[in-house]
């Protein structure tokens, strides 16, 4: 047996065991992403890094224990690296959330990044409406691609629109990809500008937020059309 | 046939590859040993004349490396032999690899017992009639640099000895000190010149024993980490098992390093030897050697020279008697830069496509599950001189924790790049001003990159650090395996930066998520600061996303792959700062921030500027000056290249 | 004598002082709301019609549902909607559930405490256990009831201009009426508990009150307004009654009700529609004779406790087996139109002129609290009176003057607003 400390708590794990083991064994948790047992413990992800006392990130579900390791779960530093890793995976990422059927709960990147503070992801995350019931297929203005999700969208559960009382998205690709959804459902832009100034009238990316929308439909549409 | 070293002297000689004798070795110089016969002594001593004179007593020698021949040293050989075939010239034409003073190639040597052995620089073909000509009547005045000095030359006092210049005066070729000078295709010539005592010696040691040299030697890994060889060894040797493999790992990636392709192509039996010596050591009866397929001659000269120490015996069953078997396949690369990481090269070697979560580090789990050692070619090649010189004369050159000598490549803006090995410990300041010459008139240095894509940019204000891997490491960057770029102020550092990330982009392997999403990001990042469409927000990322994926990534490669960008922003910032708050590339080389301006004191009013302007942003007549408009201006730069006169300045 | 008290009110949704200043033996009393104006009704202004309740939802979380309700009432008949039957049923029942809830909060967490010598709700656990924990059932319950038929429990979204936005499935119905039937249990206990309580006396100064008019039963809604004279007036023409002044003294503005100082709330509720509340009887017979005391709000509210959630059950059940028809058509036109509902604190108005495009031009809001202010000022002197002439002394008059605030369970969030001179 091998004892190691997990967050200062000692626990003892067999002599092939991985970090990972003594974790859980000690009943703390680390996320993985990558990890499969028996499977997979190639450590691509990187989400399970912990802090070792001489400060370096290694993977847990491949790190072998050796006696009286010390090892730190959850430090500042290991949170900064989750975070950022996360919002690597999610740049490189289709989201695609609208139409996505793992949405609303059952993702398991999405809960990581709404449990790691990962900005941009919009209320159509967690909107358990299906593409084809999505409000703004019948022109409903609803603010939820634009809006940060975590409410668990309440609202559009209901069935009405999303009036973006969480606070805007002010990612660049974020909004232009909403654009795309306003733009191809027809959605009055004055409306949703309307929508927009009940809570956000006062933020200061306001105008940043609706030109941006402004731009994309005005560049990908033809010319001399109504809108 | 011209009785070669290797041969039996007669025949009470009996070694051959399937009845080795222990002596064999030692007998080629000092022999017979077996028996007694002047006769036999005197064919040796015969014959190592004639390989430092050549057969009529006249030698010259062509260097044939990579390099040299991409000078133009192929011409230079056949313009050689069609001289002395013309002129009917006895004389034994050589070829040799490669001195390391790139800035001379391709260069020749003549040598002719009683006359000093002279240097030709910068040899076109065309000039060998006269030199040839020349050297055969006795003068050797128009060389570049004499070897030694004999009394009998004219002109020979004007000529400078090559231990006199730079860069010569200030190295210690240790591990160099055959380049260029022995034929690297021909074992016998190494074994003239002491090649294989190192492993002899090995051979009558117990490997416990070669180990313990090594340690006492302080040998720390050349590839770049500095790890105590060996340790590594030792690991490896006290691992349970019969089955080890020792693996030379010859995929020199980096950009602008050629260390161990030098090493490799002039003089491939010294790592050969190191190799085997360590195979024994380790107790491996197996070894690769894995090489740049983009380097043909360096796997070229390696392969004949695995050849021939099978042929005569040092490869392959029982060598030279001692029980221990040992031979070697050569393989090539694929050209992946990460390759050079060692979990990566056994995957290579393995068929798998990535690298590998370590620990279980390759020297108690490698190739094929079995403990593995992988030694850099210039590692292997001290392993070889060590052996042979003693580890005391290794510890007179180096530092407190390192010892030994190191080669290094500088290029760059240096008035002579070329490859130079250096005790560890000397300054920055002295290779690259002293050494390799410093920047060409009107130049400045502002700074040295050291370790290439994986390593850092040096200040010019740091100029006196001492090479050492400690050391390096402090001011963030790394010695690699000993790559310098020398930049001057006509270069942007943010540019620098880019373009080592954009290397480490493409050469991502992808595995994970830091490397290979994150590196993207920091180049595009990189990439929109050039473009001026940078913000102070950006440059925030650049050091999060650089903390992260030097701290997270899964293998070495990612762990160093952010060091261009942190080391420049450390020491750099303001350069960053003017590419985003004013919009200004200061060493003006970010074509979109820079502004074009027509002096109006050179411009002659030809309009060659207007009508290459594709946004019609110059205005003039043809014979009064011409005006840009910045408005308009897309900052593309064809005025500036196509101005007969050179009217159009940067600002 | 000759002083100034300022009693800082606690207990109370909001910032509270009452003035008391006597001199010789008169006494006099200001109202003074110290919280900050609301401005809402010029946030609504300008806004598109289907955005004004979701502002007015957000005046005060405690009756979120009520403003929320009036504000859309006062949209749809602006516009002139003809919502479908079982929508107003269910717009009833949401607005009764949430008068039980605010009321158990009030009862437990505000007004009880005085009764059983208890400085705070903390206190109040020492003293009687049960029915703290009894409080806490009760509120989560109607809480939970709430949350089922609005989505949420503040800021509904399951109703917009026009109706409900999703049919509402049989399962959830009886999830809603089981909820009821727990809750119910509760009720019947505190209903007992309460009318058991020993208020002090006091007779109101001015029985005038204002109420909705229920059309049908307690709490059902309409848009008339009915006083305590027998007077019937349409939501529309409320400024002709209704009187509004400014206050130099408090942030809240004061009500007249043809000149006269009128109250609003459970009581006048019940004094209005008490004999309608069958099955409830021997409760209302009991109270019968003692409405004319203000404390008793405090009873009333227990007994409209049981009353809203028996009723609400018994409507879901005829509910809950039908096809039900939800949502009616909505056009933009030009309108003008006022919401009357009665929220748990008592009468709210909220009156809005639409243009044609659709947008607010025009916001005005009433609420309880702000109506009941002079008839608060008037009772605590009546009171302070009374208990000089008893001489009991002034910290008797500061205890009681709080407890008597407490009983009209004033709500100051609501009662601020700002008038926008043109």
């Amino acid at each position: 047996m091998v004892k190691v400390y997990v967050n200062d708590k000692p626990v003892e794990v067999g002599e092939g065991a991985h970090l990972l083991d003594a974790i859980i064994k000690a009943g703390y948790s680390v996320p993985t992403l990558c990890f499969f047992k028996e499977i997979y413990r190639e450590a691509s992800c990187r989400m399970c890094i912990v802090e070792l006392a001489n400060g370096r990130l290694v993977p847990a579900c491949a790190y072998p224990v050796s006696e009286g390791l010390k090892i730190y779960t959850d430090t500042e530093r290991v949170r900064r690296n989750r975070r950022v890793i996360l919002e690597l995976i999610l740049a490189a990422h289709r989201m695609k959330c609208q139409s996505c059927p793992r949405k609303g709960g059952y993702c398991l990147l999405l809960d990581l990044a709404k449990e790691y503070g990962v900005e941009g992801i919009p209320v159509c995350a967690e909107c358990p409406l299906h593409e084809s019931e999505c409000l703004l297929t019948k022109g409903i203005p609803c603010l939820g691609p634009i809006t940060m999700a975590g409410c668990n969208s309440p609202c559009t559960r209901e069935g009405t629109p999303c009036i973006g009382c969480r606070g805007p998205i002010t990612r660049k690709d974020v909004l232009e990809e909403a654009a795309k959804l306003y733009l191809k459902y027809n959605i009055d832009l004055d409306e949703l500008y309307s929508k927009m100034k009940l809570f956000w009238n006062n933020h200061p990316k306001l105008d940043y937020i609706y030109n941006v929308i402004k731009e994309v439909i005005k560049k990908n549409t033809k010319e001399g059309s109504l809108r | 046939m011209t009785w070669s070293l290797m041969d039996k002297c007669c025949d009470r000689c009996w070694h051959s590859p399937e009845y080795p004798c222990r002596h064999y070795i030692r007998c080629r110089l000092n022999g017979p040993l077996c028996h007694e016969d002047p006769e036999c002594r005197k064919k040796r001593e015969n014959r190592l004349r004639e390989i430092m004179y050549g057969k009529y007593g006249f030698k010259i020698k062509v260097p044939m490396a990579s390099c040299t021949i991409a000078a133009g040293a192929r011409e230079v050989y056949d313009a050689v032999i069609k001289e002395v075939k013309s002129r009917g010239i006895r004389v034994d034409v050589r070829k040799t690899g490669c001195m390391g003073m790139c800035y001379i190639d391709p260069w020749i040597e003549l040598v002719k017992e009683g006359m000093p052995a002279a240097i030709y620089a910068n040899v076109k073909p065309e000039d060998i009639p006269k030199i040839i000509k020349e050297y055969l009547e006795g003068d050797v005045s128009g060389a570049f640099a004499l070897r030694y000095r004999t009394g009998k030359a004219k002109g020979e006092d004007k000529v400078p000895l090559l231990e006199e210049l730079e860069p010569w005066k200030n190295q210690v070729r240790w591990v160099s000190r055959n380049c260029g000078i022995v034929d690297p295709e021909s074992i016998e010539e190494y074994i003239a010149l002491g090649g294989y005592r190192g492993l002899d010696r090995a051979l009558n040691m117990k490997p416990e024993e070669v180990i313990e040299e090594i340690r006492k030697s302080g040998l720390r890994g050349r590839g770049g980490a500095g790890f105590p060889t060996w340790l590594k060894w030792k690991i490896a040797r006290e691992q349970p098992g019969d089955v080890k493999y020792i693996i030379m790992n010859a995929d020199e990636g980096d950009p602008g390093a050629f260390m161990n392709r030098l090493l490799a192509e002039s003089d491939p039996h010294r790592v050969l030897e190191g190799m085997i010596i360590a195979a024994y050591a380790i107790g491996a009866s197996k070894g690769f050697i894995f090489v740049r397929a983009e380097k043909p001659l360096m796997a070229e000269r390696l392969a004949k020279a695995v050849e021939q120490a099978r042929k005569y015996g040092l490869l392959g069953e029982n060598i030279l008697g001692r029980g221990f078997s040992f031979d070697v396949e050569v393989i090539l690369s694929a050209g992946a830069f990460v390759c050079g990481e060692e979990t990566a090269l056994i995957a290579a070697i393995e068929g798998r496509t990535s690298p590998r979560q370590r620990p279980p580090y390759p020297a108690t789990r490698g190739l094929w599950g079995k403990p593995t050692i992988i030694n850099n070619v210039e590692t292997l090649a001290h392993v070889a001189t060590i052996m042979a010189e003693g580890w005391e004369k290794f510890v007179k050159y180096g530092t407190e924790k390192t010892k030994g000598t190191k080669m290094f490549c500088v290029t760059g803006s240096v008035k002579r790049t070329g490859a130079y090995e250096v005790p560890v410990g000397t300054t920055i300041e002295k290779l690259v001003m002293e050494i390799a010459g410093g920047p060409p008139e009107g130049r400045k240095v502002k700074a040295v990159q050291i370790g290439g894509p994986s390593g850092g940019c040096i200040p010019a204000s740091l100029l006196s650090t001492p090479i050492d891997y400690e050391t390096l490491q402090k001011a963030g960057a790394i010695m690699g395996s000993g790559g310098i770029v020398v930049i001057d102020d006509h270069s942007c550092m943010v540019d620098v930066a880019k373009f080592f990330t954009s290397f480490t982009v493409a050469e991502s392997c992808g595995k994970c998520f830091p490397c290979r999403i994150g590196m993207k990001i920091l180049y595009d990042t990189l990439e929109k600061i050039t473009n001026g469409e940078g913000t102070e927000e950006d440059i925030e990322i650049l050091e999060e996303l650089g903390d992260v994926i030097r701290s997270s990534s899964l293998c070495a490669l990612g762990g160093t792959a952010p060091n261009p960008v942190l080391s420049t922003l450390r020491y750099f910032k303001d350069e960053y700062l003017a590419h985003v708050r004013d919009k200004r590339c200061p060493a003006k080389v970010c074509t979109r921030l820079v502004e074009y301006w027509i002096n109006p004191e050179k411009c002659t009013g030809c309009g060659t500027c207007a009508k290459n302007c594709p946004a019609n942003a110059i205005t003039g007549e043809p014979g009064k000056k011409y005006v840009i408009d910045p408005s308009k201006c897309i900052r593309c730069g064809r005025c500036y290249i196509t101005c007969p006169v050179g009217a159009v300045e940067k600002r | 004598m000759s002083l100034e008290i300022t009693e800082r009110i606690d207990k109370v949704f909001g910032h509270l002082e009452l003035k008391i200043s006597i001199r010789e033996n008169e006494v006099d009393s200001k109202f003074v709301v110290t919280q900050d104006a609301r401005l809402i009704e010029a946030v609504i202004e300008g806004r598109k019609y289907d955005e004004a309740p979701l502002i007015a939802s957000r005046i005060c979380g405690a009756c979120s549902i009520a403003h929320f309700l009036a504000s859309v009432t006062a949209v749809e008949n602006a516009l002139g909607v003809e919502l479908p039957e079982d929508a107003i049923i269910l717009k009833e029942v949401m607005n009764k559930v949430q008068i039980a809830q605010n009321n158990a909060v009030h009862l437990f967490f505000l007004a009880l405490p005085d009764y059983y010598n208890a400085k705070s709700l903390g206190e109040l656990l020492d003293v009687n256990p049960d029915l703290v924990r009894q409080g806490f059932q009760l509120n989560s319950l109607c809480l939970k009831a709430v949350d089922l038929l609005a989505g949420r429990i503040v800021n509904p979204n399951t109703y917009r201009v026009g109706g409900f936005t999703k049919k509402f499935l049989k399962e959830k119905i009886e999830h809603i009426i089981e909820v009821l039937k727990k809750a119910e249990k509760l009720a019947k206990d505190i209903v007992e508990q309460v009318m058991e309580l020993n208020l002090p006396e006091l007779s109101d100064p001015s029985p005038t009150y204002l109420v909705a008019e229920s059309p049908m039963g307690y709490l059902s809604l309409g848009d008339h307004i009915v006083g305590s004279d027998g007077v019937r007036f349409h939501g529309l023409e409320y400024s002709k009654y209704i009187e509004e002044k400014a206050v130099s003294y408090s942030n809240s503005k004061a009500y007249t009700y043809k000149g006269k100082v009128f109250h609003v709330g459970s009581r006048a509720r019940m004094l209005a529609y008490g004999e309608r509340l069958i099955g409830l009887d021997e409760y209302v017979s009991k109270l019968s004779r003692l409405l004319n005391n203000p404390f008793n709000n405090l009873k009333v509210k227990a007994i409209e406790i049981l009353y809203t959630i028996m009723d609400s059950r018994e409507k879901l059940e005829e509910l809950k087996d039908r096809e039900l028809k939800l949502r009616a058509e909505v056009k933009t036109r030009e309108g003008e139109g006022v919401g009357i509902i009665e929220a748990p604190r008592g009468l709210l108005i909220h009156h809005y002129k639409v243009d044609s495009s659709g947008r607010v031009t025009y916001a005005n809001v009433i609420t309880p609290t702000a109506m009941n202010a002079l008839h608060i000022e008037e009772s605590a002197k009546v009171l302070g009176r009374k208990l000089l002439e008893e001489n009991k002394g002034i910290d008797e008059v500061r205890k009681q003057a709080s407890m008597l605030i407490r009983a009209y369970d004033p709500c100051l969030p609501c009662a601020v607003h700002v008038i926008v001179t043109r």
